[in-house]
């Protein structure tokens, strides 16, 4: 009896060793829903968890029951570490996932800026234009005029005249050359403005009752127009043309008078010929300029022939003789492209008086390098 | 004599019982003994990867709470482990520095988890900084093209009045200047 006692006593003193709470603990750790979701983000950690809870067992039925209590405290720390590292996974996952939607919107934010920007601008230049068109002047017609008032209009359409036609012409080559550099469309404006400068040619080869003043200014301004439109395309916006720097480059060569105008800049040379030719000095000025012109390519040139008084037929031959001399010099180093065919103008842009004393100063020739861009 | 056997029979079952029992407590079956803190425990890796848990714990700004549990039973089974290896049992002290180490590892993984959701967090707030940027930036886009379009039609509008007058004004020009007339006129003369 007493033998019963104190072996009953031995087993009392050994329960405690390996509570069977504790691998129950594992085993409920186990099938918690934070390690069922560790067992897919963290698959290694949880791989060693479960071999510990497997040694534990092993170690229990082998009879080991402190080491298995020790190795299913093992396991246990071992599912923690396997559920804190599934949150470190998906913490990992969350973090990839929203840095690359941050990245993706920070580049539709940057689109937007851009689309801003430049819807901005176009409110800018539509609210411009707004203003312009609300206070325009209404164009009245020109009254009926007789006389010295009649004459002083005829000589104005002249000169309109031909201003709209070198503007057009400007125009045309810059569009020219914009095309042979990348695309480019011209603007429908150079088109009308075109039509509407050979509508005022057949009137004034129909010799008119009166001058056409009006008509002339308008053509003048569609032309003006067409140039303005050309510069504002796409493919004149791109070009790194600058007008400054070309004014600049030319103002310290001091052949001719140089200045600006609607095309853009304008060497005004005389004195350039001897006879029909091209003269040493002459020849020396034109290279020079051309010079300049080989670093600033987005800058067509055209050269308009004016003279100092109204020419024979022989005379007017011999103007364009003139012209075509410098438009070689000038292609020589320019390429033929990029220089057109000269203009002559005649008498039609006088500078001075054409019935005053300095007549001769009307006699020129102008190297005009049109400008892509309005700057 | 026979009482005498007995009662040593008696004494060695005791014994036993209490060794047992000590074994156990070795192990740390049900012992109530103080638990000392990581600075006491003895010099070693295990003491080290604690202090660092603690270090990192402090440098990164998180709540002690997040790690006070793993590092109460790291510490625990290190002194266990310690405990063991005085009652000269090496291999059970050993398993516990396994699971001191384990439960030190699973304070350090707890604080890398908590550095990444921070991160994550920090992320989703810049994200929806960002996306209300955005939503701004449209609609005003939105509100813009609405503008430019009334503006346009408004251009559009303005143009026509313009060509209306210019048309009329050509018109009154084209009667003053009619072609031929002056080729008429001197003919008649």
């Amino acid at each position: 009896m007493r033998v019963w006692c104190l072996l009953s006593l031995v087993m009392l003193g050994c329960a405690p060793i390996l509570p069977p709470d504790l691998l129950g603990d594992v085993d409920r750790a186990r099938v918690a829903p934070a390690t069922i979701d560790a067992k897919e983000h963290a698959p290694d950690a949880y791989a060693v968890a479960e071999k510990l809870r497997t040694d534990a067992y092993a170690a229990f039925e082998s009879g080991d029951l402190a080491g298995s209590k020790i190795i299913a405290e093992q396991a246990m720390a071992a599912y923690a570490q396997a559920v804190a590292q599934a949150r470190v996974s998906r913490a990992e996952e969350v973090r990839v996932e929203m840095v690359s939607a941050r990245d993706a919107a920070e580049r539709r934010l940057a689109e937007l800026d851009v689309q801003l920007q430049q819807l901005a601008a176009e409110l800018h230049t539509q609210e411009r234009r707004l203003e312009v068109l609300q206070n325009i002047e209404p164009t009245a017609a020109s009254k009926s005029a007789t006389g010295n008032r009649e004459q002083a209009r005829a000589a104005a359409v002249v000169t309109l005249h031909r201003e709209a036609h070198l503007l057009c012409a400007a125009a045309t080559l810059l569009s020219r050359s914009l095309a042979s550099s990348g695309p480019h469309t011209p603007p429908p404006q150079l088109e009308a403005a075109r039509t509407a400068l050979g509508e005022i040619d057949a009137l004034l080869a129909d010799k008119p009752r009166a001058a056409p003043i009006d008509q002339a200014r308008r053509v003048r301004a569609s032309c003006l127009g067409a140039l303005t439109m050309v510069r504002r395309s796409r493919a004149a916006k791109g070009s790194a043309g600058s007008a400054d720097a070309m004014l600049a480059s030319l103002s310290q060569l001091g052949h001719g008078e140089l200045r600006r105008d609607e095309r853009g800049l304008v060497v005004t040379l005389r004195n350039l010929f001897e006879g029909d030719r091209v003269g040493e000095d002459g020849s020396a000025a034109l290279k020079a300029i051309a010079a300049v012109a080989v670093s600033h390519q987005s800058f067509p040139v055209m050269v308009v022939v004016h003279d100092g008084r109204t020419l024979s037929p022989r005379g007017k031959a011999s103007s364009k003789a003139r012209g075509r001399a410098v438009v070689a010099v000038l292609r020589d180093q320019l390429g033929v492209a990029r220089v057109t065919e000269a203009e002559v103008a005649g008498t039609t842009i006088p500078v001075v008086d054409p019935a005053g004393k300095h007549v001769a100063r009307n006699e020129r020739i102008d190297v005009v390098f049109v400008a892509p861009s309005a700057r | 004599m026979v009482v005498a056997s007995k009662r040593f029979a008696a004494i060695a079952a005791g014994a036993i019982a209490l060794l047992s029992c000590g074994v156990a407590s070795a192990h740390g079956g049900g012992t109530t003994a103080r638990v000392p803190t990581a600075s006491e425990l003895e010099p070693g890796p295990i003491k080290r990867m604690i202090l660092d848990v603690k270090a990192s714990v402090t440098k990164g700004e998180h709540d002690r709470q997040l790690v006070e549990p793993s590092l109460a039973e790291a510490v625990a089974a290190a002194d266990r482990a310690r405990s063991a290896r005085a009652a000269g049992d090496g291999l059970h002290g050993s398993m516990l520095d396994r699971v001191a180490k384990q439960w030190a590892e699973v304070a350090a993984v707890v604080i890398r988890a908590a550095e990444s959701e921070r991160m994550a967090a920090a992320a989703a707030a810049s994200l929806e900084e960002l996306s209300t940027k955005v939503q701004r930036a449209e609609a005003l886009l939105t509100e813009l093209q609405s503008r430019l379009g009334r503006l346009q039609a408004e251009v559009t509008t303005a143009e026509a009045a313009r060509d209306a007058r210019a048309a009329k004004a050509a018109a009154k020009e084209a009667k003053r200047v009619r072609p031929g007339s002056a080729k008429r006129n001197k003919a008649k003369r």
